[in-house]
């Protein structure tokens, strides 16, 4: 009896529902912790308002890239229930691909301008399309190459294992060709870092950066658009059929190892615009840039309910939000605020495997 | 057949993709110098001669065209001629020629026109253009691509054929095997228990000399080997026998080796105990790490597992490293200083003057090598061991026949754990220093590829598995950059060739046999 203290979610067939004591303890603990600070804060205030609102702007802007990187991850563990942890690399290819149009662009001479100064916009354009095609097109080839093959593998672990090999080929094959020194994005004139409009508040200013801006405005026009994609095609219906149940889809008609190539490719493209966009708001990267926004971005599926689209984009806004407002919250330095995202991660799966949004976790539970 | 032209044209096309990459990060060259090394044996090779990068290129096309044309053999279809094969081989060749002979002339004169490839890609100095330009001109060059790759997919083609239709090798073995399975002598040698306990003891002597035989750097090998396999037996435990994934090792490992470090360096505490207290001590505080990190994981499944475990292990980073624990744990700065382990007297009295350190040092890792083995041996055949065994077969079979799942797998982390720790121990007492560097995530991969390899579950896989992934690439230095994009492929391809490892658990398998049981059950129950 005992081990029920172990065992909460065992589900019982009298029905009753067990009181599970450790996610009480640990929920009411975090919970009187926040509270706590929320006091200490009120009471004793170390930042000003405008540097909360300056928090919360950085918070949207990386939310933003974390939530399409979540995407990825979303919809390939609702196809394939796989965790493609080669996905941050993929990004890392988008943001390699975006440095290097913008590199032609700026060496291309016209008259005694360049491609660069000349038409930004569509250097910009051109850019993204850069980013994305190269990360769509390893996505489709990681999944055939590295995935594929282990469809039916009978030992549990293969696909996993075979993503950390993906992504460790990748993250070193990047190293050894492009070098392991940072690299300083080339953006056009039009989107300068760092240039932007400064708001004045009472006691101090918020700049709002134009990269910053362009960013978020463009995640949110991918997410949203990738929703109506999922919603209203014949691919996206099928991406949903086969992630609800596969042999039933399968039995429909419905050729799911083509679906699984193109949510690799759809999970593709967002990463690579992330990439693009982490390339052009942050400035500096390496091969390792994919690493850590590929675990906090899971981090975000996680929190979100994994296999559900709308929760990866709420986790990504979320955590970023919590990453870059949570050192001043409880006082810590912000060193930390990677502690503060794996955290999180742990929290939520102590308290809600299930996930902050999911509905039906009863028939779902993925966990 | 027109098919498999196609298929052909596109294996060229994938070798020609292979030759570009390799070339891209200067891996040709690496491998070219290793052979030319190993060949001409010269002590060191500055720059590869252009025969030995040539070998290299053509051996790609070798492989490509030799595994094209295996796998023409197939059951049910028409046996190819040989003309057949060579001119498939050809096509290969010949794709993959051009292909390859296009981006060296596209880079050459590139680098003739003085732009700067190295600032876009880092390992394309001049030289090394170059040196893939066989030193000469453009059009030679393109003629000495084209031979070369059309010469080795030829080679390729035409071994593959003579294989496949005489099937020699093959028999061969086979024979010799069948051979060997008959011959009364070598049956007799093998089933004979004074021979196996003699081979058993040259083995142990041949283990206890080790340490003087070996030279310095050989000594220093052999014990990070020791170290990785003892870190791979924790993580048997926890991944092999009981199912759980754990990603994030490093942090019972990083978790020991601060422990011991923190109580016997004289820096950042000043405590300085002695190496078996300090040990022991690290053991618990690992130990209870396992219960801490296991209690809230333990309903976790799985991939989820992976990463809440990775997760940990970067929290834990993350604090080692940051300012806000700098004065107790030494921040980024690490910690030095840590202390060893005292010779005892009688070692001095025995030999007339004390060991060498390092030969002593590596003495005690094997000690602590032998005894996790023996404790991981009887926990894997005892009680527990089943029992994890079941879990990680069917948790819920295993649930329904008795198995307390929750308590076995929260005792698997803390185990795991607590051989985790100890490794750590033994890591910063060898070394003396050890800093936040030691204990990032290729750490963890490091020792998950270690039982991968070996195979999982397997006590013997671990060591073997150790030796490959930590002491190969140390005996491979030439190709030192390369190890960890050549560990990636090796992942992925033996996940899909042979995801059991190298040394696979043997199990026992029962069968029922109906017939012979059957006639068994009728004897027995007889009056």
């Amino acid at each position: 009896m005992t081990l029920n203290f172990f065992n909460p979610n065992k589900k019982k067939s009298s029905g009753v529902r067990r009181i599970n004591w450790l996610r009480i303890i640990v929920g009411l603990g975090a919970l009187a912790f926040l509270i706590y600070r929320a006091i200490i804060l009120i009471t004793r205030p170390t930042y000003g308002s405008v540097f909360w609102l300056s928090f919360l702007n950085t918070g949207l802007i990386v939310g933003g890239m974390y939530a399409l990187i979540a995407i990825g991850y979303t919809l390939v563990y609702g196809v394939m229930s796989l965790i493609n942890f080669a996905h941050g690399d993929i990004m890392m290819l988008g943001c390699f691909a975006g440095f290097f149009t913008f590199e032609a662009f700026d060496a291309w001479k016209i008259g005694d301008s360049n491609f660069m100064n000349m038409y930004p916009g569509l250097a910009i354009f051109l850019a993204f399309l850069a980013g994305t095609g190269v990360s769509m097109i390893s996505g489709y080839y990681l999944e055939k190459i590295a995935y594929r093959p282990l469809r039916n593998s009978p030992v549990r672990l293969a696909p996993l294992i075979s993503a950390v090999g993906a992504s460790i080929f990748i993250e070193t094959a990047a190293q050894l060709m492009f070098g392991a020194t940072k690299k300083t994005y080339k953006n056009p004139p039009l989107l300068a870092r760092g240039s932007g409009w400064n708001i004045e508040m009472g006691d101090g200013m918020i700049v709002i950066t134009k990269t910053g801006v362009f960013s978020l405005i463009l995640a949110l026009i991918l997410m949203i658009g990738l929703y109506i994609f999922v919603r209203k095609t014949k691919l996206g219906k099928s991406i949903r059929a086969v992630s609800q149940d596969k042999n039933t889809a399968q039995l429909m008609g419905i050729n799911t190892d083509r679906v699984a190539s193109q949510t690799f490719m759809i999970s593709g493209v967002l990463a690579g615009a992330a990439g693009v966009m982490w390339g052009i708001h942050n400035g500096l990267f390496n091969h390792y840039v994919g690493f850590l926004p590929g675990i906090k971005a899971f981090t975000a599926a996680v929190l979100g309910g994994i296999g559900n689209i709308p929760g990866a984009m709420a986790g990504g806004m979320i955590l970023g939000i919590v990453e870059s407002v949570g050192p001043a919250f409880l006082g810590i330095d912000f060193q930390l605020k990677d502690v503060i995202a794996f955290s999180i991660l742990i929290f939520v799966l102590i308290l809600k495997p299930s996930g902050l949004f999911s509905k039906n976790a009863s028939t779902q539970e993925k966990v | 057949m027109k098919n498999t032209s196609a298929v052909a044209v596109r294996k060229g096309v994938l070798t020609a993709i292979i030759l570009i990459f390799l070339q891209l990060i200067n891996m040709t060259a690496a491998l070219g110098a290793m052979l030319e090394k190993m060949i001409t044996s010269a002590k060191s090779v500055k720059s590869v001669s252009p025969l030995f990068y040539g070998v290299i290129v053509a051996l790609v096309a070798f492989f490509i065209a030799f595994s094209f044309i295996r796998s023409l053999y197939r059951p049910g279809k028409p046996k190819p001629t040989p003309l057949y094969c060579l001119g498939e081989s050809l096509v290969i060749g010949l794709v993959s020629g051009v292909l390859i002979a296009a981006l060296n002339a596209l880079i050459s004169t590139l680098n003739a026109n003085g732009v700067k490839i190295r600032t876009y890609l880092d390992m394309m100095a001049p030289d090394a253009i170059k040196t893939a330009a066989f030193g000469r001109e453009i059009p030679v060059m393109i003629g000495i691509y084209l031979a070369l790759t059309i010469a080795g997919a030829l080679l390729g083609g035409l071994i593959a054929w003579i294989i496949k239709s005489t099937g020699q090798p093959a028999n061969a073995w086979a024979a010799l095997q069948r051979a060997i399975a008959e011959n009364h002598t070598i049956r007799f040698i093998r089933r004979n228990k004074i021979v196996r306990i003699l081979v058993i003891i040259a083995i142990l002597i041949f283990v206890f000399a080790l340490p003087f035989i070996l030279s310095p750097y050989g000594i220093s090998i052999l014990g990070l080997v020791l170290i990785y396999a003892v870190l791979g037996l924790g993580l048997n435990l926890i991944v092999g026998l009981s199912g759980q994934l754990v990603f994030g090792f490093v942090a019972f490992y990083a978790i020991g080796a601060y422990t011991f470090a923190l109580l016997t360096a004289p820096k950042p505490l000043g405590l300085e105990f002695s190496f078996p207290i300090a040990f022991l001590v690290a053991l618990a505080i690992s130990g209870l790490s396992g219960v801490i990190v296991g209690l809230p994981i333990m309903n976790l499944r799985g991939d989820y597992l992976a990463i809440v475990t990775l997760g940990f292990a970067e929290i834990i980073r993350s604090l080692v490293n940051s300012n806000l624990l700098a004065d107790f744990t030494g921040g980024p700065q690490g910690i030095k200083d840590i202390g060893q382990p005292r010779q005892p007297g009688f070692i001095e009295s025995l030999i007339g003057k004390p060991m060498p350190e390092n030969i002593y040092f590596l003495y005690v890792i094997m000690i602590f090598f032998a005894v996790t083995l023996y404790i991981v041996y009887r926990l894997q055949y005892s009680r527990v061991g089943r029992s994890w065994e079941a879990m990680r077969e069917d948790e819920t079979v295993a649930q329904a026949c008795g198995v307390a799942t929750s308590y076995y797998k929260v005792l698997a982390v803390i185990i795991g754990a607590v051989i985790a720790g100890a490794a750590g121990a033994l890591y910063a007492s060898r070394n003396t220093y050890i800093g936040p560097g030691d204990f990032v995530f290729m750490v963890s991969v490091n020792s998950l590829a270690v039982i991968v390899v070996g195979g999982m579950g397997s006590i013997p896989g671990a060591l073997i598995g150790a030796f490959i992934i930590k002491g190969v690439p140390e005996l491979l230095r030439d190709l030192e950059n390369y190890r960890m994009v050549v560990f990636g492929v090796l992942l992925i391809a033996m996940m899909i060739i042979r995801p059991e490892g190298l040394l696979p658990i043997r199990r026992k398998k029962i069968y029922a046999e109906p017939d012979k049981d059957l006639e068994i059950l009728k004897k027995e129950l007889k009056p």
